[in-house]
């Protein structure tokens, strides 16, 4: 979530960095961003919950 | 929170990470998860109920899911063709399933595994098991949470005002205690599980239990506390409203000023 990054710089993340557990502070992060994530991970989250349905329906 | 300027480009919010891509991952994958592996679970249970009584001269019944199951149709006679199986039909997967429901249980054990070993994994490389760490002051929070939360509603009711305990890290009292008992759990649940089903291999596991009898008990009765604590889970996520559940999908909260206040 660390938006210092220049445009077109590539951000480098190591697993450490990504396991790390976020540090509960605020951070101001463009609207677009926030939507287009907020509406992927609901998106992940649905079909998740639509192929457990799934394997459900077939025991 | 802050919205500036929904419509320019620039426009944005300010919001709090609160829960890692892990936890969350860890979280929903455990739901259907942990339903199946109660459900089948059951219909294992079926088959040699740990709990028994003597026999019932009315239904010929020493399980007391199945007198559950009496109680439960004897006001509405024809609720189930079997009344004994009323219990392991509409929370199991039903009575004389016990082949199909240990195929079921087992594969369930391993996606279940394999997803506490994940978020072990990450919660000690990451540190968010210090979140998870009891403090001294745990049980006098816990206290003062559970006071705050019966008292919530009727406080409601009279429009009194209730103010909600200061919480000063990532979770209250009460759900640290509950949270931490959860990964515990399910460690015990899965050793008693692994007792059972390899109790010559695994002797010294089996004997950690006292013996067979004993990791059958725990593991039955860690399935009952598993359920336990999703009733009262899920009622308080949807009482905190909507921001806690998003936060539990997309990882970030909106409630910004809420960090030092409550949860």
């Amino acid at each position: 979530m660390d938006e210092s990054e220049r445009p077109g710089e590539r951000r480098r993340m190591t697993l450490a960095k990504w396991l790390a557990e976020p540090d509960e502070s605020s951070v101001e992060l463009p609207l677009s961003k926030v939507r287009t994530r907020t509406r992927r991970d609901f998106l992940l989250w649905s079909a998740g919950g639509l192929f457990a349905a799934g394997r459900v329906n077939t025991i | 929170m802050r919205i500036m300027d929904q419509g320019h480009p620039a426009a944005t919010r300010r919001v709090v990470v609160r829960h890692h891509a892990l936890v969350r991952l860890a979280h929903w994958a455990n739901v259907p998860v942990l339903l199946g592996l109660v459900a089948s679970g059951l219909s294992i249970y079926w088959a040699s109920p740990v709990h028994q009584h003597p026999v019932d001269p009315t239904t010929d019944s020493t399980d007391y899911l199945a007198d559950l199951g009496f109680w439960i149709s004897h006001p509405a006679p024809g609720t189930s063709a079997d009344p004994g199986a009323w219990f392991y039909d509409h929370f199991g997967l039903g009575t004389f399933r016990l082949a199909q429901a240990l195929r079921l249980h087992w594969l369930l054990a391993y996606v279940f595994m394999t997803i506490g070993l994940l978020y072990a994994i990450g919660l000690a490389s990451g540190g968010g098991f210090k979140a998870l760490l009891p403090r001294r002051s745990d049980v006098g929070g816990a206290f003062a949470m559970l006071r705050y939360y019966l008292g919530v509603a009727p406080a409601r009711l009279l429009r009194r005002p209730w103010p909600h305990p200061p919480v000063k890290s990532k979770y209250n009292p009460l759900q640290r205690i509950a949270y931490l008992a959860m990964p515990l759990l399910g460690v015990l649940a899965v050793a008693s599980g692994w007792a059972m089903h390899k109790p010559v291999q695994l002797k010294w596991l089996e004997r950690l239990f006292v013996n067979y009898e004993g990791a059958r008990i725990i593991h039955f009765w860690t399935m009952v506390a598993f359920a336990t604590f999703v009733i009262p889970h899920v009622v308080l996520a949807v009482a905190d409203g909507w921001d806690t559940l998003r936060s539990m999908v997309t990882g970030w909260s909106y409630r910004v000023r809420a960090r030092h206040g409550r949860e």
